[in-house]
Order: C-alpha cells, then structure tokens, then sequence
C-alpha cells in the first residue's frame, strides 16, 4: 500500500516535471486592437473606478457579439411589447466599450407588403425603416449611443399610442438581432475592482475564465483553485466556465494559482508572504489583459491565502459568503429555508412590491428552495396573495397577473370602488412541477389593458402593492427524491449542495488529473456556490484509490474524470450506466437487481437503452454526466461528470443553470455540441424521508405498471369470494321455509 | 372411533379458524390494494396508459357472459370511478371564489353520481329469479284473501275491469273476498259492486289518502292476506296461485310484490314512439332492482300488485300514513319489525300508464316527495331492526330521488366556464380528460351489462333530466318540512284527442337548451378570438352539446301525440270465429283486442265495413259471442268495434283480454340487448326528431299549441 502510494507520488511529481521541463512557461502573443480614443476617454471618467480599467479577454477587433432580439419559438428575457412597439431592455458590461453595432431585422411574410419600423435607442430615433417581407435589413447604429443599460425601441411610425400594435409587430418580425462589436476597457490593477475584469455580475452571459496552475501541483493546489472559482461563482451566476492550463499562461485574462517560487511564478509571487494580487498581463501585447495572481512561496500556505481570499479576509471585490462555520441541512444562505411558510417580505427584505403606471409593469422576486422538496402530483402549494389596489378616478381598472417560473398561476381581482381601500387576499394553487430549486415569483400589471390609459390628458398613475404578508406555504414539503438523479445535479448542485459548505461532498480525482479535469471541478464549484451562496470549504479531495473510501465514506461523490484511467470508474465499471470505448461514452444498462424496478416505471423504460445510443450516436463529441449509488452507503449518490479534453467543458458546463431548457430526471445526461438528453438506466435509490402512506403512493405512482396488476388481481379475488357470498345468500334467501322441507 | 372423533374436531375448527382468519386478511390486503391503486396520483401519461391497458382488460371480461364478469366489471368500474373522485377532490379544486363554488357544486353532484353507481350495484350484485311456489295440495289449506281495489277519483270505466278481473281470480270461492274501496263515495261505484258481487267500502272523509283507505278496510276485514290492485291494475287469473304460495309456507315472509305492468306507453314511450322497442323506465326497477333487492330482504312494496300478510300490516299499524309513499314506508316498517318481503318478477297484472308528461311527472314528484319524507322522518341508516344492506338498499332507493339537483348541475356546469369564464376543474384540460374519459367509459361498459336488458345507456340521464326540474323544489321542501304537501291521484284512463306540445312542461328544457346553445356559441367566439384556450372550450362545447343532445329528447317528449283509442289494443294470438248475421261462420285469428274492438286476420274477404256480425272468442271449452260492427276492412285485417256488453260478456272479454296466466310473460320478448353506441345514435336520433318537431311546430298555428287533454 505504501509502495502503491510512493510510486503513485513519483508518477504524479514526475508528471508534473515533464509538463514544465518540456513546456516551461509560455506565453501566448496575440496582439488585440484597441480602440485608444475610447479608453482615453474613459479614462476621464474618474468617478467610475470600474472604467479606469483594461481589456480582460482577448477580444478580435473585428469579433462580433450578438444579441437575439426576436427568435422563432424562443423567449427573449428583457422583450416586452408596449403600445404601438416592441421594447427590448439589455445590459452590457462596464469594461466594454462598443466600437460597432448594428440591427438585423427580417419579417415574415405572412401578410405581404412592406412594414414601417422607426428604431428608438436609448430614447433617440436612430432610423426609420421600411422592411419587405423576407428581406433582411440592417441598419447600423451609432456605438455612442450605448450605456450600460439600454432599451431598444421597435414601433410604428406614427402609429396611435393606445392602438396595441406591439404584439402585431412581434409577430410580423421574423428575427431580429443586435451585432455588436466590443473592445475591451483597461482597468486598474487593483483587487477591489473584482470580479471585473473577469466578469460584470449585472450581465447574465456565459463567461469563460482561464485558470493558470504554476508550480508544484497538488491537491491543496486544486483546492485552493476551487475556492477561487467558488468566488467567482458567488459573483456570476452559474454559467461560468474555466479552462484550466498547466504552467503556460494563456492570452486574456486569467487566474494565476502558485505555488512555490520558482522560474515559473517568478514576477508574480512577491516576498515570502502570501500573493494576492491583479497584474498585467506579462506577454506585454494585450496591456487590457490582467492576471488575478492567488500565490504562496510555500506551498503549504496557498490554500490558506485562497481562503482568506474567498472568504473576503483579503479585500477585494464583490459579494462575500456566508461565511459560518457550521451548516444545518438545507441551510445554505441563498436558500429560502421551508420550515415555515415564505412570506414575500422574506424575499424583499421586508419591503413590499409596488407595481404602479399607465401602462405595463412587472415585478419579479426570486428564491431558491432546496430542490429536493416533494410534493405529490396532486398536492397544491397554497399561494396566499395579500394586495391593495389604488387606482383614481377615471382610470382603467389595471389587470394583474401573477406567474411563477413562467406558469401562469392565476389573476388578481380588482376590488370595486368601495373595497379598494381594504386589504385584497387571493388564494392560488400551485402545482408542484410548477416549483423548483430557483424560482421567478412574477407580478404583472396592465394598468391600460384597453388602452384607455393613453387617451388620459394628465397622467393618472395606478398603483399595486403587493404586501409583504403574501405567503408561500411550503412548510409541509417533505425532503425526498430520487437519487442519483443529475438533473438535481445539473440544475441545483444537488445532493452537494445539501450542507452549503460541501461538508458531506468526497471530490475523487484521478491520481494525474488532466486540465480538463481540473476545469470541470472548478467549474462544478463555481456552480456549487453560486447556488449556496458559500464556499466549498469543507468538500473532501482524495487522487488515489486507496484514500477513495477512507474519504468517500458517508459523503456523497463526485468524480471527474475525462477517460477510462480513473480508478475509480475502472473498479465501479460494472455498475455505471455507461463505458468507455475508443469512440467514447456508449450508454449500457448495468444489470443490477434495482434495475428491474425500472421497468415498472412505464413503457418508456424499456426503449431507454436504444434510445441512449441513438442520441449518443448523434451528438458529437459525447459529454456525460451520470449518477450511481455510493459504493460506501445505500443512500449516497455518485456524480460522475465525465469530458475528455479542455474543448468539452463548456458544452458540459452549459448543461448546468436553470437557464437551460427544461431536463427530466435521469442517471445520465449525455451533453453533445448543441443537445443534451437525460436517460434512466441504472438502479435508483431514494433520498429523505417520507411518511409510509406517502411513500407508498410515490412508489406506485413511479412503478404505475404495478398498479394493472394491483388492480386486477384482488379485483378478481374479491369477486370470486363476493360470487361465493352472494350465491350462499341466494340460496338461502330460495331455501324453502323449514316447515315445508320437514 | 368417538374418541378419535373428539379428538379431531378442535383440530379441525382450528384449521378452519385459520382457514377464515386467511380469507379475511386475503380480503382486507386486497381492498387496501385497492384503496391504493384508488389513490395513486399519476401524471398524463401514465394515466391515459393505465386507463388503456385497463379498458382492454375490461374488453377481455366483457366477452364473457358469467356473473363473475359482471361482477368484475362492477369492481373495475368503481375502482376507476373512485380514482377519478380522489383526483378530482385532492387535485381540481379551485381555490377563488366562483369556481370554488362551482366546483364544490360539481363535485357535489359527482360525489353523488358515485354513491347512487355504488349502492346500486351492491343492491343488483345478485338479483334472485323467484320462482312460484307450489300451494298445498288440499284446497282446504289455502288461506282466504281480501282483495282490495282503492280508488278516489277514477272513472268506473277505468275500474270496472279490473274488479271483473278480481272475480276471474283462480282461487277457492268462499276464500275470496273482493272489495272496492272507493274513497271517492261514488253511487255507480256501489251499484256496479252490488250488481257484480263485490263487496264495497266508502268513507266520509279520505284521511290518510289511499294508506287511510286501506287501513279503513283492514278494520273491517278479516282475511289473513290483502291482495292490493290499484284500480287500474287488472290481475291475471294466476296472480293469487303464483304468489300465496311463499307466504303460505313462509310465516315471517310479509309480502310478495309482483312487477307493475303497463300495457299503454307511458307518455315518454308515446310521444318518442320507443313502445316495446326501448325498455320503459319501470323495467328496470321491476326487471333488476327489486330482484336485486330480494336477496338483501329489502323489496319494497309498491302499492299494488302485491299480496300482504294481515299479520304483519297489523304489526306495523297498518299501512302507514305519514308519507305520500305509504308503500315503500309500509315495506320499510315492516323489515325494522323482522318481516320478510319477497319479489316474484312474473308479470301477474296489466295497468295503464300515465297519459301526459304532465301527469308523469306529478307522479314522480310524488314518488320524489314520499322517499324524501322517510328519509326525513323514519331515516333507514338510524333506528332499529333493518340490517345494513337493508339500510343501504333503501337508502339508494330514497337518495335516488334527489338526483334533481345533481342533473341540473351536470346540465349547468358547462356554462360556468362557457359563460361565466369560471374554472370548475382546477386542472389541465388533458388531465381533466385522462381521468374523466375512463370514468365515464367503465361506468358505461359496467352500467350496460348489468342494465343492458332493462335500460339502455343514456336513457337514464334523459329520465332524470325529464323529473330534474321538477323534483328539485319539492324534494327539498320536503327535506327541510316532511309534513308539507298532499297525497296525490295520478290520473288514468284519459285520453288526448289533439296531438299538441306542452310548452308549459317543456319551459325548463327549453330555457337549459337555449343555455347551453349559448354557452356553446361563446365558447367557440372565445375560442376564435384568442380569449380562451381552445382544449377547455373543446371539452365544455363538447359537454354542452351531450346536453343539448339529452335535453332535446326531453323537448321530444313534451309533444303529446294524439291518442285515437279510448282503450289500448293488446296484441293477442287468438283463434276466434266471426259469426255473421246471416248464420256463416268465418274462423279466423285475432292480431289485437281491447275492451271496445278488435283485429282479426284471415277473416275472408266478403266482409264489409259496416256489417254487423258476432265475434266468438274462446277461453279453453269456453266460448261467447259478442255483438259487434265492422268499421274496417282494409289489407285483410277486419277491424271491429264492440257493442256495449253485458256483465257476462265484459267479465268474459275481460278474462280473455287480460286474465290468462300467460298474458304479459312474453312482453317485448324480441327486444335487443343493449349496445351503448348504438343507443347514443337512437337518442341523438330522437333528440333531432324533438328539434325539428319544435321547429315546425312553432311555425304552425297556435290551435295546436292550445291543450287537449280528457
């Protein structure tokens, strides 16, 4: 064991020498455009610290980034119609600068004809138009115009402000889309301006992060890398990506993690002490290019300066984490907790929601729940809706509707004249489909629903509160799911995501792992707490076979590998739902006793298999993600994310974020280029607890094949003895009277 | 061997201990199972998929003809029924304020639907076909009989036969007593009793209605059995012969109930023109409900056509008085004191059927009112005495009559969402359909079986939905104050000489018609337009035109078609000799006969119309002629009118008309068994029929519309 554990150690060290004696540390030039004037210009912007800065990424001069406007069948966020128009909101990054932009607009040709379209940017008229049915235009637009925030007006020339001609004109586009090219704006080097230049939380967009490991490569290294993209996660939402690269620093901007002064972290890590700092870039051709160096000259200090980092003990910018040091199920700071009912002013911080205006408006709150809440099919969860509605003399009576996670869940009723000054409560059922582990709580108000509002001389503002007493009662959902199941993984980080700080989570790495490896854990993690709101400071690591149990035990698994070496997959290969094979992943059903259950599960059960292959078969490069059970508990589940090289993360990692289209549960997800699919074809296990009655109606109503025979059978049983019965009756109510039969 | 005996016999109750103690937790795991397959929620399509394979297991059992089969079906019907109700309660239910309300309605009505369905196949699990009982050999032992024939208000001519009838009843003489109890204190009535033989009661005041006439006579009477016929109810010569002989042998059996067999449509029968070709509304009731209940000892007496044991009506202090339905009281007051009651499902006696839908339906609010009346003031589930399935078999019978307002409700709910944008099912359409469907399928498959020969599928709703309007108010009158409302005479032996549509009676229909033809026409706007989603119109427009479908026919039936016989004509196999004036005797074969005229075929050509002759009938070595005039010849078929008869003659044509054994076993024989398409085709059909009558109807002159009624 001991022998196993040095060679394994020469191997891994030996590994890690021949990468930097063969490769040394390289930089790679590849000079990015600039536009000088507008950086200079910026940087007259002395209030705006966040502008006094550089490029983070390399970006192409002539790269284009572009925005969809309208898409066939597809929902825009920020689209809304008004009046006579089509008003799109969007943001875009503080460390941008916009160089070019412009409109690309086609309609349909269902009604023939040309449509006049005037363009409205930030409130100036750009151009106006006229479109022929199936042509494209484009129309190009001044970059000076663009903020931060923009809103980007389509509507009619001339058209009467209270005819509702938006949704016509959304129809009549066939697609529409924003082409922007972007330069980068330098930034100062100075940690408080993180998560920039790395990323702008106020923009949802996928961000790739590169990660630059130098130095003697261990697991503390790995870890400490975790932590930081744990920050990063905590800043950006989910849809981060990292690209891992070992003792080579790529263009743009990076993550530099190292460890140990050596020629390789030369210039980087400063002093004895511990490095924490933003620098330029040293390949000198992209000066808006900058590395976050986390270093220690002892190695065994890294991963204390990449917690003292996360946690926000070392200054520097953005959202700090929970930061306790011990966590209850379930207790993660960015969950709502469901042990009492959710009242909205939980959400608001005690505020209550005001919708007011003549014409359209939303409010959205939203929260997340733990996701493994259950609710039967036919239970409802009671939404109670406190509310008053104001609304003046004169003005149209305002439509409300309320929405979750886009289900429409009912309407609110305008009191008449007399009652509007009272309190309005209104009851709403909520489906548990309806609910998930991130959710959008959406009030809507139409104040002019007929339009009336703009024939209106003054304005007339109508107003909705929505009280902070409106209550979600989630309090008698039980903690219970089918496990392994990935879409809890994909989506919520579940079970991990359990405790917030990963204290029951084992991260089985393989002895050497591979970049893409390392990209992909700390991809996971950047996830992982972007859902807690914590860092993973109490996950497990082990990278070899024999520590994998010792630290796996009563913890739930993750294991990252991108091939067939893993040891822990070549020791598990027999219950994995998938193998490897030279052409890659090939789903397999792994004959299990738990496995028959499937097959009780519906008629689907029985094509999962050819199904899996055919989807495998169409998407290319083949990704997965699979769940098994624990091999060390019956109710811990292993996560199994599985790439193959650097190139595959961010197709695997796009299959994370309730951003996504919708996934069913499974225990693998096969993620291709652009499409992804979620199988069953393992045992499955329970996780929680639920009451026996409700147990059982779970069970029989997953494994509803059983219920023919559950009906049937006693069916027939009872009949038989009820035919016996009643014939016995019959008889006796025939018998003749004793007197007779004497 | 004694030894070894005593010995083996602890061991073998033991076994059989064990044996029971098996069976019953066999029974009680498989109800649990089913009470889990009951309340197992599924998604759409595990529900549509379990809802498939079920209705081919159904398919499978329905090729068997066995009782077990029927029984099946029975078990896998309420089971899917009762999957729907847990969805529908646990799933569906609104939570604002209209549609909870509507809703709640909506469920009531189901939740309804679904008990009547459950205790109506437990009251028809196992119907027993009583055969009659021999009577003892020597006469001497045959008890004597009273025969009673209440009336109040009914015509002499209406009662006469049926008194000539009594006479003809094959029983000892001096054992036989008949009386004519007329409440109506009538001189005819007296002299024709008089001059027949019959004794005759009256009374100075009609208290207690027709139970007080009865228990009047009772008290001045002895004979230990009453045979009751109401007036209109003409016995056959058998009736006393079939039936005495289980009371004679059985001292605790109280009454033997004989179906009530009409031998005139009743008015739906008529002004649909179904008679003998669709099972009559009766039927079932006397076809499968009352041999259902004899095996749970729960045969309800139905004021006529039944022998009683003296006995057992002093017993209970007569027949009882409290409620308009004395009969099913009486019965009820009878099984808390231990009696028994028993069915013979032998059609022993023939009587007219209400001529309107007006007078139908009085009749049936009354039987409405009476059943509500007990159920207030002598509830079967309290009070001492009945067993449970006696409770439970005349519980369905009591709730059975408050479907009023459930029907309105069924004939209504659509229009709360087509009309008033009101959500009764909380629930995706798709959903809504994945559960409903199969409810609606294998209560259908189950209630076809079991009813297939008595009622055909969708007659049901058309009855209730013809009483729905009516019943609603006096049912719940009647539930909040049971003394309020009279006893009232139906009305027999009229006849309507203009055919004509009662608007009046048609009012309700009519208004429910002109909803749901709204309801619809918004639907679909609201559909077209975008404002509604077009699956939850689909299924509401669908539901509203089922109902127009149904309330159509009930337009059908306010028609009154013209009645052209004073006295309905039997169809009677008979040799039979005309006898001309001038002494040639033609033999011929008689095709119908009635109390004033007569069929006949092969009969010769010469004949005339016109011509007096003398028509011979035989009755075994009996034979009389009876003067007569030919009033048509046409197609071979000598069509006679009677001459008034003598006592004699009319007692002979009463035997001969309606007194043989054999006279109504044979009734509608020929008729298919049910086929639920098929009967939705010829409902659909008449329902169209009704539409396009109202149609033209309106656009002819008022002198039809006015009313004709004798």
């Amino acid at each position: 064991m001991i022998a196993e554990k040095i060679i394994r150690s020469f191997i891994w060290t030996a590994g890690w020498l021949v990468v930097v004696a063969g490769g040394g540390l390289r930089a790679h030039a590849d000079p990015v455009a600039r536009n000088r004037d507008s950086r200079s210009a910026l940087l007259d912007q002395t209030e705006r610290s966040v502008l006094e800065a550089s490029v983070p990424e390399p970006l192409e001069a002539n790269d284009w980034r572009t925005i969809s406007i309208v898409k066939p069948g597809k929902e825009t966020s920020g689209l809304s119609t008004s009046g006579s128009g089509i008003r799109f909101f969007f943001r875009l990054r503080v460390d941008r600068l916009i160089t070019a932009a412009q409109l690309r607009l086609c309609t349909t040709d269902k009604k023939g004809g040309a449509v006049d379209i005037e363009v409205v940017l930030n409130g100036c008229t750009v151009d106006r138009i006229e479109l022929i049915a199936g042509q494209v235009e484009v129309l190009a637009l001044d970059p000076s115009l663009f903020s931060d925030d923009n809103v980007l007006v389509l509507r009619r020339p001339g058209a009467d402000p209270c005819e509702p001609a938006g949704n016509e004109l959304l129809l009549a586009l066939k697609t529409s889309e924003l082409e922007l090219q972007q330069s980068a704006l330098p930034i100062a080097n100075d940690v408080a301006l993180l998560p920039l230049p790395f990323l702008d939380p106020r923009v949802e967009e996928p961000t790739t992060i590169q990660v630059v490991f130098l130095g003697e490569r261990t697991l503390e290294m790995v870890r400490a890398a975790g932590l930081v993209a744990a920050y990063f996660g905590l800043q950006g939402g989910s849809r981060l990506r990292f690209v891992v690269f070992f003792d080579e620093l790529p263009n743009g901007n990076a993550v530099v993690i190292a460890a140990g002064k050596s020629e390789l972290t030369h210039g980087l890590i400063e002093g004895e002490g511990p490095t924490v700092r933003l620098v330029d870039h040293p390949n000198g051709a992209d000066d808006a290019a900058k590395l976050l160096v986390i270093g220690a000259a002892m190695p065994g200090e890294l991963l204390a300066v990449a917690q003292r980092f996360a946690a926000g003990n070392i200054t520097r910018g953005g959202v700090l984490p929970g930061n306790r040091s011990e966590y209850l199920p379930y207790e993660s700071p960015r969950w709502v907790k469901n042990d009492k009912a959710i009242r909205l002013s939980d959400l608001t911080a005690g505020n209550d929601l005001v919708l007011e205006g003549t014409g359209r408006a939303t409010q959205v709150v939203s929260f997340r729940l733990a996701p493994d809440l259950f609710a039967e099919l036919t239970q409802s969860i009671p939404l109670v809706v406190d509310y008053r509605v104001s609304v003046p003399p004169g003005a149209p009576l305002p439509e409300l509707m309320v929405e979750l996670n886009h289900h429409i869940i009912g309407r609110l009723t305008v009191p008449g004249p007399e009652q509007r000054s009272m309190l309005q409560r209104a009851r709403f059922a909520i489906h548990p489909s309806q609910l998930s582990g991130y959710n959008e709580l959406c009030l809507h108000a139409e104040f002019s629903p007929d339009g009336r509002g703009c024939e209106l001389l003054r304005p007339v503002v109508s107003r909705v509160v929505i009280e902070g007493s409106t209550v979600l009662h989630v309090e008698k959902l039980h903690h219970f799911a089918v496990m392994p199941d990935v879409k809890l993984f994909v989506y919520d980080g579940f079970p991990f995501t359990r405790f917030a700080d990963l204290r029951e989570t084992a991260v089985l790495l393989a002895p050497q792992p591979r970049p893409a490896e390392i990209g992909l854990l700390l991809s996971v993690l950047a996830h992982v707490s972007a859902v807690t709101g914590e860092l993973p400071k109490r996950a497990v690591f082990a990278n070899s076979s024999s520590t994998y149990e010792k630290a796996g035990r009563d913890r739930d698994l993750l294991v990252i590998s991108s091939g067939p070496w893993h040891p822990w997959l070549r020791s598990h290969a027999d219950e994995l739902p998938f193998t490897y094979t030279p052409g890659g992943l090939v789903p397999r059903r792994p004959w299990r006793p738990g496995v028959l259950l499937n097959y009780l599960t519906g008629f689907a059960a029985f094509v999962q298999l050819p199904q899996a292959r055919r989807f495998a078969q169409t998407v290319s490069p083949v990704l997965g993600v699979a769940g098994v059970e624990s091999p060390w508990a019956t109710d811990r589940s292993t996560i199994l994310l599985l790439a193959t090289e650097n190139s595959q993360v961010p197709a695997l990692v796009d299959a994370m974020g309730h951003a996504e289209a919708s996934l069913a549960g499974g225990d693998l997800l096969i993620a291709g280029a652009a499409r992804r699919g979620t199988f069953v074809l393992g045992p499955r296990t329970t996780w929680g607890a639920l009451p026996l009655w409700r147990k059982g109606r779970w069970f029989f109503s997953t494994h509803w094949l059983l219920l023919v025979p559950m009906l049937v059978v006693p069916a027939l049983f009872l009949v038989r003895r009820s035919a016996r019965v009643l014939e016995l009756l019959a008889k006796r109510r025939l018998q003749l009277p004793r007197r007779r039969q004497s | 061997m004694k030894k070894a005996k005593l010995l083996q016999t602890p061991s073998i109750t033991f076994a059989g201990g064990i044996a029971r103690a098996v069976r019953l937790l066999a029974m009680v795991i498989a109800v649990v199972t089913l009470t889990l397959v009951v309340l197992t929620p599924l998604g759409l399509r595990e529900q549509v998929s379990l809802s498939g394979m079920l209705f081919l297991v159904a398919l499978v059992v329905t090729r068997s003809r066995h009782r077990l089969s029927t029984l099946m079906l029975m078990v896998m019907a309420i089971t899917v029924s009762a999957r729907y109700l847990a969805w529908r309660i646990s799933a569906t239910m609104s939570v604002e304020s209209l549609d909870l309300m509507l809703s709640a309605a909506m469920l009531f009505a189901e939740l309804y639907a679904f008990l009547i369905l459950v205790l109506g196949y437990f009251q028809i699990s196992r119907p027993i076909v009583r055969k009659p009982l021999a009577l003892p050999a020597d006469l001497r032992d045959w008890p004597a009989v009273d025969v009673f024939i209440p009336t109040y208000n009914e015509s002499l001519e209406v009662v006469r036969a049926t008194i000539l009838a009594a006479q003809t009843l094959d029983w000892p003489q001096d054992k036989l007593h008949i009386f004519v109890l007329d409440d109506g204190n009538r001189e005819d009535f007296q002299h024709f009793a008089n001059d027949v033989g019959v004794g005759y009661f009256s009374r100075r005041d009609n208290r207690g209605a027709k139970a007080g006439n009865i228990n009047a006579a009772l008290a001045r009477t002895n004979a230990p059995f009453v045979a009751v016929f109401d007036c209109d109810h003409i016995p056959t010569r058998s009736f006393l012969q079939l039936t005495m002989g289980w009371l004679v042998e059985d001292d605790r059996l109280a009454m033997v109930q004989t179906p009530h067999h009409f031998y005139s449509p009743d008015p739906l029968e008529r002004n649909l023109r179904i008679f003998k070709t669709c099972p009559n509304e009766g039927e079932l009731f006397y076809g499968l409900i009352q041999p259902g209940n004899d095996l749970w000892n729960a045969v309800f007496f139905c004021g006529s056509c039944a022998v009683i044991r003296r006995a057992a009506l002093v017993d209970v202090g007569g027949i009882a008085e409290e409620t308009v339905t004395e009969d099913a009281h009486t019965a009820l007051r009878m099984h808390r004191r231990g009696w028994r009651t028993a069915f013979l499902g032998v059609r022993q006696a023939g009587g007219l059927a209400t001529e309107s839908l007006s007078g139908h339906i009085r009749q049936r609010v009354r039987w409405a009112r009476g059943m509500v009346q007990i159920l207030r003031v002598d509830n079967p589930l309290f009070g001492p005495g009945l067993t449970w399935p006696q409770r439970l078999c005349y519980l369905n019978g009591l709730l059975y009559f408050l479907s009023g307002l459930p029907r309105l409700i069924f004939l209504t709910a659509p229009l709360g969402f087509l009309l008033l944008n009101a959500h009764i099912f909380a629930a995706e359409p798709v959903m809504v359909l994945a559960y409903a469907l199969p409810h609606l399928t294998f209560t259908l498959m189950a209630t076809s079986r079991i009813q297939g020969s008595f009622r055909r599928s969708f007659w049901g709703e058309l009855y209730e939905t013809v009483l729905s309007a009516y019943i609603v108010l006096p049912t719940i009158l009647a539930l909040i104050n049971p003394r309020l409302g009279r006893f009232n005479v139906t009305a027999k032996g009229g006849l309507i000489t203009t055919s004509y549509f009662d608007w009046r009676i048609a009012l309700p229909f009519l208004v429910l018609f002109g909803l749901n033809l709204t309801g619809i026409a918004a639907g679909l706007w609201a559909a077209s337009t975008g404002r509604q989603q077009l699956d939850s119109v689909l299924i509401n427009v669908g539901w509203a035109t089922y109902n127009l479908i149904i309330l159509s026919v009930a337009i059908a039936a306010a028609f009154e078609r013209q009645q052209r016989r004073r006295h309905a004509r039997i169809v009677l196999r008979l040799p039979a000799m005309v006898e001309r004036s001038y002494g040639n005797t033609v033999a011929c074969e008689l095709s119908d006969l009635s109390l004033s005229g007569a069929s006949l075929g092969h009969a010769g050509n010469e004949i005339e119309r016109g011509e007096e002759l003398h028509l011979t009938l035989r009755l075994g070595e009996e034979s009389l002629p009876m003067p007569a005039r030919v009033v048509s010849t046409k197609a071979g078929i000598l069509r006679l009118e009677l001459a008034t008869l003598s006592p004699e003659r009319e007692r002979f044509l009463v035997r001969a008309l309606f007194c043989r054994a054999d006279n109504w076993i044979r009734w509608a024989d020929e008729r298919r068994l049910d086929q639920p398409v098929r009967s939705f085709l010829d409902i659909s059909l008449c329902g169209l029929r009704g539409l396009i009558q109202l149609v033209v109807n309106s656009t002819t002159s008022n002198s039809t519309i006015s009313r004709r009624y004798t």
